[in-house]
């Protein structure tokens, strides 16, 4: 990847998760927790496993660490347990439909907010959340494809 | 096993992930990333309020005095910030006894150095991590120059918000009361004592008391005081009330406090020297 791609995707991603913070400051009342950034890591890295790698994963995950002033290494942990697990599944993913392929990126947000949850909100935790969140993934992720398509439009990603 | 589409061996994938665990566990466990976050977070403050006092407010007051608003808008500022003040130095004559008497007389005068209250404004404080998440911080930077050691008493015209952790020479942390980590030795009338922690949960705090141990005479809506132990919180200060009272056990319950001071309520702080 050159360091221009780099660059503008560590851009794209810090806004990404400022709008989610933007978002979740609305839906919080509402139990659902937005996880646009985490959709949007899923869709390149299914799109381009060769460019978003685990060292990519990890250097987004170091910065929305430090971005969102959380436990130092969490987004980083789970953004590389992410790109490893489709990386693995990778052919087995690529023979889903859209729905299927939906349904997966659901699941791993489902499992991204559970875990993020029992360290963030350790006293106050909610199966519903988790719950919701499978949801409110499942309808984002109609959308993340096009957005994804329209910012990365000019990279060769 | 399965086949990988990337180029690069499995080891770097596995190992990329092992390591970044290890990050987290050792932030976690240890705190051991707390100078690189406080590093990044201080860095961020910095360029924010420069850009902010020296390119975004002069451009919109350029941009402003062309509508002819700046002044009222100026004006309107500087009086909300008076209304603060007072408001803080109503709190403080309404508990002058409790905190210290010469606090009064010398929180006029904002140019003493050896001011007792000294005021301060919020630069950063993350209102969705406050309302979603157990950590309830907020930055402040002091209105006069002065150093601001850890531990000391930060209040608002509400009552006692939390206290202070210092991060550099002029910016420290407030950790508020409901924060996960906080603790705070409170006392009711009845002279039930007990070390209350914060909750997590915006303007709650909780605390669990042993039956066994002795008569505990505490009901629903009852005023709770800040018992003074510990040295660092002022005796005798309304923190606030009961909110409800939950059955752990046949011999433990969890007493949970509803504050009194909400610190989305103003962005202007004094901290008690």
């Amino acid at each position: 990847m050159k360091l221009s791609e780099l660059l503008f995707l560590t851009v794209i991603f810090i806004l990404l998760s400022s709008i989610d913070s933007q978002l979740n400051f609305f839906l919080t009342g509402f139990l659902i927790v937005s996880n646009i950034t985490y959709l949007f890591l899923c869709y390149l890295c299914f799109r381009n496993p060769q460019k978003i790698n685990s060292l990519f994963g990890a250097y987004i995950g170091f910065i929305i660490d430090l971005h969102q002033n959380v436990f130092f290494g969490l987004h980083a942990s789970l953004f590389t347990l992410t790109i490893l697990l489709i990386n693995y599944n990778y052919f087995r993913l690529r023979m889903f439909s859209t729905l299927q392929t939906t349904l997966v990126f659901s699941f791993f947000t489902a499992f991204f907010v559970g875990f993020k949850s029992i360290l963030l909100t350790t006293m106050n935790f909610q199966y519903l959340v988790v719950f919701l969140s499978f949801f409110s993934a499942f309808i984002a992720y109609l959308f993340v494809p096009s957005l994804g398509k329209l910012l990365i439009k000019r990279t060769k990603l | 096993m399965a086949r990988l589409p990337d180029k690069s061996s499995r080891f770097v994938l596995i190992a990329t992930f092992i390591i970044c665990s290890s990050f987290l566990f050792i932030d976690f466990r240890f705190g051991a990333f707390k100078p690189v976050q406080n590093f990044y977070n201080s860095s961020s403050i910095f360029i924010r309020v420069l850009s902010t006092e020296y390119v975004a407010r002069p451009l919109y007051r350029s941009l402003s005095s062309i509508w002819d608003t700046r002044r009222a808008m100026e004006e309107n500022q500087s009086l909300k910030e008076e209304l603060n003040k007072q408001l803080i130095e109503n709190f403080i004559i309404s508990n002058k006894e409790i905190l210290n008497t010469n606090i009064f007389l010398e929180v006029i005068n904002f140019e003493n150095i050896d001011l007792k209250l000294l005021p301060a404004k919020v630069v950063s404080f993350d209102v969705n991590q406050y309302r979603c998440c157990d950590k309830h911080r907020m930055f402040l930077l002091p209105e006069v120059s002065s150093d601001v050691d850890s531990f000391k008493v930060v209040i608002n015209p509400e009552g006692i918000i939390g206290q202070t952790i210092k991060v550099n020479k002029s910016l420290f942390e407030v950790i508020l009361l409901s924060d996960k980590s906080h603790k705070i030795p409170i006392q009711n009338e009845n002279e039930f004592y007990c070390e209350a922690s914060g909750l997590g949960i915006p303007k709650k705090i909780f605390c669990d008391v042993d039956l066994t141990i002795g008569e505990s005479y505490f009901e629903l809506d009852q005023m709770i005081f800040s018992s003074g132990l510990g040295g660092i919180f002022p005796k005798g200060i309304e923190i606030g009330s009961i909110y409800e009272i939950q059955d752990l056990s046949p011999k433990e319950v969890r007493i949970i406090i509803k504050l009194n001071a909400d610190p989305l309520a103003s962005n202007y702080f004094g901290v008690i020297q």
